[in-house]
């Protein structure tokens, strides 16, 4: 990773946290897609964890932590696809 | 030696992750203020920032929160503004209603029945119509048939309990004497049928498309306009062919008066003939301006040079 992509990395994951705490839906949204696929969706899950704590989410279902899981499952699934049939074309 | 390959590895990895992530989701469910806790530690430059995003009044969270706000009240006012715009065509609509009635029942002092037009001449034998009040609601047969304030269009010929037919004064053999405003002379109007009225009248009379017809036996009685005229030089009579204002298809109220309405005395029609007449010789607009102020010494110098 060079430099100018770990601070494309930060910026992503910074606007993903702050769309979370502004309720801005859309934008953090495309931006945990657009984080996912150029990095990779294991950060996201400390920081959903840390979101979940610190809304209090944790006394009742942890849905954000949830979804989160389920989401790097999912990309983890289609990005591995994605490489096998790249690879297949090279 | 056992060899892992790439893809293997990777899904091994991704498994273990999620199990890791799992059992701390799992932990935290069980000790929920620890939690909290941490994550609170944690998100504190997080949470600085969020409430300076929120609550600062400088530049950039201004320009956020305004833009947010804006995009609130403009989601807000287009909502409000869909509802007004329902709201008004509904006004309109039970304005251009209520015009309507007041324009059907006509004057407060004529008793008229308002009506709806249940069969129209592509249903009925043409120059016909069938209206939805009978006897029951006091319609009359002779009564004549309006639409709007003054245009007449027939009288009512058959009454049953809750219904009514009305012939149009288009009925081929349907013949009654009007009163063309133009020329200003008085002449009889046969049907012709298919909504055509004809008025016949010698040669020699200046006869012209738009000239008013009215029936002075009912009174309001406006009927119609002269649509064509035929005119041929060698016959003894021109015709003006008439027909009503409005189309038949677009009739679906209408008002029935009073047989009263249509008189009987050839002194009453003659007094709505010249009244007619009369009405004409008022033009409007043209009038001596009279000063309204006093001249003291043009108003007393006679009397001063009449007295001793």
């Amino acid at each position: 990773m060079t430099i100018p992509q770990g601070i494309l990395a930060v910026f992503l994951y910074l606007i993903i946290a702050f769309s979370a705490m502004q309720s801005l839906v859309i934008l953090g949204v495309i931006s945990a897609v657009v984080f996912t696929v150029k990095y990779s969706g294991i950060a996201l899950l400390p920081l959903a964890i840390l979101l979940d704590g610190y809304y209090g989410a944790f006394y009742s279902v942890p849905l954000f932590s949830l979804a989160t899981i389920g989401w790097y499952i999912l990309s983890e699934l289609l990005l591995s696809r994605m490489s096998v049939v790249q690879s297949k074309y090279e | 030696m056992k060899v892992q390959s790439q893809r293997n590895y990777k899904k091994n990895r991704a498994i273990r992750i999620t199990l890791v992530a799992l059992l701390i989701v799992g932990i935290g469910w069980l000790m929920p203020a620890a939690f909290s806790l941490v994550a609170t530690v944690v998100m504190s430059p997080f949470h600085a920032t969020n409430q300076w995003l929120q609550e600062s009044s400088s530049l950039i969270p201004t320009f956020f929160r305004e833009r947010q706000s804006l995009l609130g009240e403009i989601k807000e006012l287009e909502s409000e503004l869909q509802i007004n715009s329902r709201t008004d065509i509904t006004q309109q609509r039970l304005f251009s209603e209520n015009n309507r009635l007041r324009g059907l029942l006509g004057a407060s002092k004529e008793n008229r029945i308002a009506a709806g037009v249940i069969a129209r001449p592509d249903t009925l034998p043409y120059d016909f119509l069938q209206i939805d009040r009978g006897a029951n609601d006091g319609i009359e047969i002779g009564a004549p048939v309006f639409v709007g304030t003054d245009i007449v269009i027939g009288l009512v010929v058959h009454t049953a309990g809750n219904y009514s037919f009305v012939e149009l004064f288009t009925t081929p053999g349907f013949e009654a004497t009007i009163f063309l405003s133009g020329p200003d002379v008085v002449a009889t109007m046969q049907g012709m049928g298919g909504g055509v009225a004809r008025v016949s009248l010698p040669q020699g009379i200046s006869l012209q498309i738009g000239n008013l017809v009215l029936v002075p036996s009912i009174e309001p009685g406006v009927f119609g306009r002269i649509a064509y005229i035929e005119n041929e030089a060698t016959q003894p009579e021109q015709y003006g062919y008439v027909t009503p204002n409005m189309s038949l298809n677009s009739l679906y109220q209408v008002s029935v008066g009073r047989v009263s309405q249509i008189s009987q005395s050839i002194e009453e029609i003659d007094e709505r003939v010249r009244k007619e007449i009369e009405s004409r010789l008022v033009v409007e607009g043209v009038s001596l301006e009279v000063s309204t102020s006093t001249d003291t010494q043009a108003t007393t110098s006679p009397d001063t040079q009449t007295q001793p």
